[in-house]
């Protein structure tokens, strides 16, 4: 390290690599790799939603029906 | 009719998994301080119990969900852990219709960072991890001015023209732009945050002085972190706009005991303002 050092962290610049055409590039999809897929950017970008988020959510809160698992100890 | 009641009495079973237990044992204890009538309190009475424990686990699992990509490397520590921490969020925190997740997501992290203190079971770490994931969303998601009041800026990339930053000389004052904060953390969170993404622990290593900076970008949910030297950090802390190029590597070799920090400066500078972080006034 220089004594000026400054170093990006993150993954804000991969955030612009392989998205589809019209992404706004919110780069919510690769923060969250958990549980995202190219699924959900393309329904995003199929949706035109403004971003992957908003149609991840759309999809996630539809269904009440089928609780999710709470962390076990 | 008294609807009214009948639908704060539902919310609050959904919410309030005490008040639930309760109602599960005896429901006409449970809503005894509620005004419905006999009828009312019947078909309440009769709702299937085990319906509206998944319901309740189900909101409180989607409600967490919207938390989580605010504090996931904090999650991905100890999950259990954390989301007991974050059930305890929910019991006191109530969130209202339409509301936004905004303010909730940093009231979160706040209550975060004081209830995980000493906690012998999580790392030592994890106070300044969940400051440092509810700073860097407050930089992605803290509402933007209408418009941000334009200073010569040496350079900004996604805007201005490279050339504009070798215009630099030792008599401009070099100042933080809008949405630039830097902030202080005992642990390298650059090193936290690498291993935890890679799905490793992270290094033991030691408390110590380290800085990042958060800059706020322009479009809302987009911002960038950094990882600074002690001494970038001061140079950042001397870029108020009152001093030159020349007073503050003056003021720097002092700080430091070195000497011919001018160039150093001036390089510094301007790496600074090609990532956006400072512009430029001239005297």
């Amino acid at each position: 390290m220089s004594l000026f050092d400054i170093r990006e962290i993150g993954l804000e610049v991969e955030a612009t690599a392989g998205v589809l055409d019209g992404c706004e590039l919110c780069g919510q999809c690769l923060v969250l790799r958990r549980s995202f897929s190219s699924r959900a950017a393309s329904r995003c970008h199929a949706a035109g939603r403004a971003t992957p988020w908003d149609a991840f959510f759309e999809h996630e809160t539809a269904d009440f029906s089928a609780p999710a698992e709470e962390p076990k100890r | 009719m008294s609807i009214g009641e009948m639908q704060a009495a539902l919310s609050r079973l959904y919410v309030d998994g005490a008040f639930l237990d309760v109602f599960c044992m005896d429901s006409h204890q449970a809503l005894r301080h509620y005004f419905l009538t006999e009828k009312e309190a019947k078909a309440l009475a009769q709702i299937d119990h085990e319906a509206i424990r998944k319901f309740a686990q189900s909101l409180r699992v989607k409600t967490w969900k919207r938390f989580e990509y605010a504090y996931r490397l904090l999650y991905s520590v100890n999950r259990p852990r954390i989301f007991k921490y974050y059930l305890r969020f929910y019991e006191i925190r109530k969130m209202r219709p339409n509301e936004s997740f905004y303010g909730a997501t940093v009231e979160l992290g706040e209550f975060l960072e004081d209830s995980i203190l000493g906690d012998a079971e999580l790392p030592s770490y994890v106070c300044d991890l969940a400051r440092y994931e509810r700073l860097f969303y407050l930089a992605r998601y803290q509402p933007r001015p209408a418009s941000i009041p334009e200073v010569s800026a040496i350079a900004n990339p996604e805007r201005d023209k490279p050339e504009i930053a070798e215009a630099l000389s030792p008599e401009s004052f070099p100042v933080l732009r809008d949405g630039v904060e830097v902030a202080l953390f005992d642990w390298d969170m650059s090193a936290i945050e690498k291993a935890l993404d890679e799905g490793t622990v992270p290094p033991a290593g030691e408390k110590g002085r380290h800085y990042v900076v958060f800059h706020r970008l322009e479009k809302l949910g987009r911002a960038k972190k950094f990882h600074v030297s002690a001494l970038m950090q001061e140079l950042l802390s001397l870029c108020d706009g009152n001093r030159n190029l020349l007073a503050i590597a003056a003021e720097l070799e002092t700080k430091s005991e070195k000497t011919d920090l001018l160039q150093s400066v001036q390089n510094g500078v301007r790496q600074l303002g090609r990532l956006g972080l400072v512009e430029v006034r001239t005297a």
